[in-house]
């Protein structure tokens, strides 16, 4: 039995929108720690990896390790039927191949209005000891609304990579919003991205047939809020060199932190990642590009 | 134990100097033996690994002697280089195998120069290993930074030196300051050549000092074995010429081994136009765009019948050097021509004549064709830098541009001229032999081409399609190379796209080509716009851009690493 319950049921929402244009089927692991993903592009060049733990649901319930496939754009489609406000239900039966969506939308009251109308109410059950199950269980939030989608499961073969840990020549940090602007402005001029890290700054550097573009960004830790710093750790300079379409992809994910960091480190994949606020993460990791390829071509023939 | 482990191994302790560097010959002897005795048939220590790994000079006397102490499971490739019993003679230099070296050595004259090329493991089944090897090898020395002084900068082990570039030794810098020679009289270029005597165990001293030798030595020029007559077309001047001369005369024969192996970085040089810059920094320039072919040609345009001597590496110096002087309305032309057996002068003949420079320049420019040839005979010239064929072609093709000019003033035209006579010409010019077949077959595509330009009517002579590769190096110091087939019957039309392929690629990096794409870009205009139009839709299942790593492949990486690490 699995039963899992988000307040945020935006958050949802917002993990689907990050990684369904990446991965399209994709098995979805429950276990006791938590609610996890792992899934490659088709071309085997891009690999995602999500963990929402267990702690960030409000109730989360799993007897047994269990794998959904789903198809991830079918998913999103039921979850654009719930809306921002939404707690959302996940709901699946053990050996079931079907999977339930359950949406419920809280009562246009708001926070101040459930303390005031809670106080007098007290105060009225107090005199007339007078209480209800009903009141109890699902009067002070007030749901007017819930919803239930049921979704078939798929069976998706695909096989859990171990991922290594490994150290990283460099990490930066920076506003998840200028990242996926650099993103979307350097994908207008050319196809690849190169990004070098050096003790200055971070580079990102495109060409393309109009032009080229650079664009540094350099540390910055005095700022007024702590998500707009640009932190960059760096151990040696990095430069490696990665499909734009792909860094494109990985944006979408903006909306779920307002920070990401990039782990680069020479002849290893990239890792972009957005921290979702006390319950996991969404990491992303791109393999580069590989620049010296050599020709095995005799000299002549 | 891999070869670049044993490298590495040896770099290391070498780094900490001192009394280690005493103990080096022996430390690179039991290296060496590590690095045969692994069944590795690709593992290849050549002369110029140690040259350029280990900073070792006398290499090949080290190798020798590495060779003798360790016969046992060894193939040993020999560098043969002589005068050839043929009639003609012809200065000759061969690689060859251990198994094959005493019947190679009868071809050659008496006290013909025998050095240890490379020794390896197995019996090559590829001869490209020999190149390759020494590629990754000068790459790796390119590639470190430009403040590290390692040989290559300097080309301090090569046997020719160049005023222009400084040498270091230990240190301390070496400007090699040419005094007045016979090869420098005329032209002013500070390029000595030195010489090295007897072959295999010869002197042990360091490369450098030996420039006061090669002074006296090189008063004493051999007379050339052969001298054609030349007439120059336009202004009928009758000019004798000479092939190179061997310089050496006690010895006879010039251990020319060091120069022809360091071939490459001997190129570099010729490209340096005068300051002296990272040898790195000039052979980048050098390469990233192809000589240009200009009237520049035919100023050098003997045909040496001894072209692995330095004479050649002057020549084509002399060449570049043309090329980057802003002479304009005068067409210079440096001819040499042969004063009696033991001397040798160069005349600088004026020719004031702009129909003769535009004709040239109407020739070599309107000729794609040709143009790819000298692209090829560049990367030609990096392919056999190992076999010192490299720049064969260049004096070759000299030599083609002069017959073709040699007709002209007699009034006949070119294409009338048979094949076969036309080689025969060649190979009387050049003393070309059948061991260079495949450069000069190569060349002969040339000359077939520039006669079709002249008359496309004449009987095709063209030969069976051959695989040639087009190696230039891009703005960005990597190597693009492509593969053409030359010969074919649409050759001209492909050849003039794939010249526009390489200009566009200048004018033109294409933004899907990222660093290190070393695709043609003929597509890459249009792949660009398409990818940019529908990038969503390649990104799923299009087609998948080589380039591109796999992320599986870097997981297994990391998992080896880590096992490892463990």
């Amino acid at each position: 039995m699995l039963e899992l319950r988000l307040v945020q049921g935006s958050l949802l929402k917002k993990v689907l929108e990050a990684i369904r244009e990446l991965v399209t089927d994709a098995n979805f692991d429950c276990s006791g720690t938590g609610f996890s993903l792992q899934a490659m592009d088709s071309s085997h060049v891009a690999l995602v990896a999500l963990l929402l733990r267990s702690e960030g649901f409000e109730h989360y319930r799993c007897d047994r390790n269990l794998s959904m496939g789903m198809n991830l754009n079918n998913v999103s489609k039921m979850l654009r039927c719930a809306g921002n406000d939404d707690i959302v239900t996940i709901k699946a039966d053990d050996g079931s191949d079907t999977v339930t969506f359950m949406f419920e939308s809280p009562s246009q009251w708001n926070l101040s209005h459930s303390v005031f109308f809670f106080f007098f109410f007290n105060l009225w059950c107090l005199c007339v000891e007078w209480e209800t199950k009903i009141f109890k269980n699902n009067f002070w939030l007030g749901q007017d609304k819930i919803a239930d989608f049921e979704m078939k499961l798929m069976d998706i073969d695909s096989e859990h990579l171990g991922i290594p840990e490994a150290e990283y020549h460099a990490i930066v940090r920076m506003p998840s919003s200028e990242f996926a602007r650099i993103c979307k402005d350097l994908s207008s001029i050319g196809d690849t991205v190169v990004i070098s890290v050096t003790k200055e700054g971070v580079k990102f550097s495109t060409k393309g047939d109009i032009g080229t573009a650079n664009i540094v960004c350099r540390q910055n830790t005095t700022v007024d809020k702590p998500e707009e710093a640009t932190i960059i750790e760096m151990k040696e300079p990095v430069t490696l060199t990665f499909a734009l379409r792909y860094m494109n992809s990985f944006t979408k994910a903006t909306p779920l932190s307002s920070t990401v960091s990039l782990s680069l480190s020479s002849e290893l994949p990239i890792v972009v990642e957005y921290k979702i606020a006390e319950m996991g993460y969404i990491r992303f990791y791109l393999a580069p590009k590989i620049e010296d390829e050599e020709e095995e071509v005799k000299p002549q023939v | 134990m891999t070869v670049q482990y044993v490298m590495d191994d040896l770099k290391r302790r070498s780094a900490h100097g001192g009394a280690l560097k005493i103990r080096r010959n022996q430390l690179l002897f039991g290296i060496l033996k590590d690095v045969v005795d692994v069944d590795d048939f690709t593992a290849l220590i050549n002369f110029n690994r140690v040259n350029l790994s280990w900073s070792l000079g006398q290499n090949s006397w080290l190798l020798q002697k590495f060779v003798e102490k360790h016969r046992h499971g060894l193939q040993v490739i020999y560098s043969l280089s002589g005068w050839l019993k043929s009639n003609p003679q012809i200065y000759h230099i061969r690689l060859v195998s251990g198994l094959k070296l005493e019947e190679v050595k009868r071809e050659f004259e008496d006290g013909c120069s025998v050095q240890v090329y490379s020794i390896q493991a197995g019996i090559l089944k590829d001869p490209a290993v020999l190149w390759s090897a020494e590629f990754v090898q000068s790459e790796e020395l390119f590639n470190q930074p430009a403040t590290f002084d390692n040989c290559l900068r300097d080309n301090r082990f090569c046997g020719v030196s160049n005023s222009f570039v400084k040498r270091s030794v230990d240190g301390k810098s070496i400007t090699v300051t040419a005094t007045a020679t016979a090869l420098r009289s005329k032209s002013g270029f500070g390029v000595t050549m030195l010489s090295k005597y007897d072959g295999i165990i010869k002197s042990s001293s360091a490369a450098f000092p030996q420039q006061e030798k090669t002074q006296n030595e090189h008063s004493k020029i051999l007379p050339s074995s052969h001298s054609s007559i030349v007439t120059d077309g336009e202004k009928g001047n009758t000019v004798q010429e000479v092939g190179a001369p061997i310089s050496n005369s006690q010895h006879g024969k010039e251990d020319i081994t060091s120069a022809h192996a360091d071939q490459k970085k001997g190129h570099i040089q010729k490209t340096s136009s005068g300051r002296g810059g990272s040898l790195a920094n000039l052979w980048d320039r050098a390469s990233a765009k192809p000589q240009p072919l200009s009237p520049s040609m035919e100023t050098s345009s003997d045909a040496p019948k001894t072209i692995f001597t330095a004479d050649a590496q002057i020549c084509a110096r002399e060449t570049m050097d043309i090329v980057s002087s802003d002479e304009e309305g005068h067409n210079v032309n440096y001819k040499r021509d042969s004063k009696g057996r033991n001397g040798r002068k160069r005349r600088v003949v004026l020719d004031s004549s702009d129909e003769d420079i535009k004709d040239e320049n109407a020739m070599s420019l309107a000729s794609p064709g040709f143009q790819k040839e000298q692209l090829a005979t560049d990367s030609t010239c990096n392919a056999k830098n190992l076999t010192g064929k490299g720049c064969v072609n260049l004096e070759e093709q000299k030599s083609t541009k002069l017959e073709i000019k040699t007709l002209k003033e007699a009034g006949t035209p070119p294409v009338l001229l048979p094949k076969d006579d036309s080689e025969g010409a060649l190979k009387n010019k050049t003393g070309w032999v059948s061991s260079s077949e495949k450069v000069q077959s190569h060349f002969r595509g040339a000359t077939d081409k520039n006669k079709k330009e002249i008359l496309p009517n004449s009987v095709s002579t063209s030969p069976k399609p051959r695989k040639l590769l087009k190696t230039c190096i891009d703005e960005r110091g990597r190597e693009v190379s492509e593969i053409i087939w030359e010969g074919e019957p649409a050759d001209s039309g492909a050849n003039e796209k794939k010249a526009a392929t390489i200009n566009g690629e200048n004018r033109l990096p294409a933004a899907n080509k990222a660093p290190g794409d070393v695709h043609s870009s003929s597509i890459s205009a249009s792949t660009n716009i398409l990818s940019k139009a529908g990038s969503k839709k390649t990104a799923k299942g299009g087609a998948k851009d080589p380039k591109q790593g796999n992320i599986l492949s870097f997981f297994k990486k990391m998992l080896i690493r880590n096992i490892l690490r463990l």
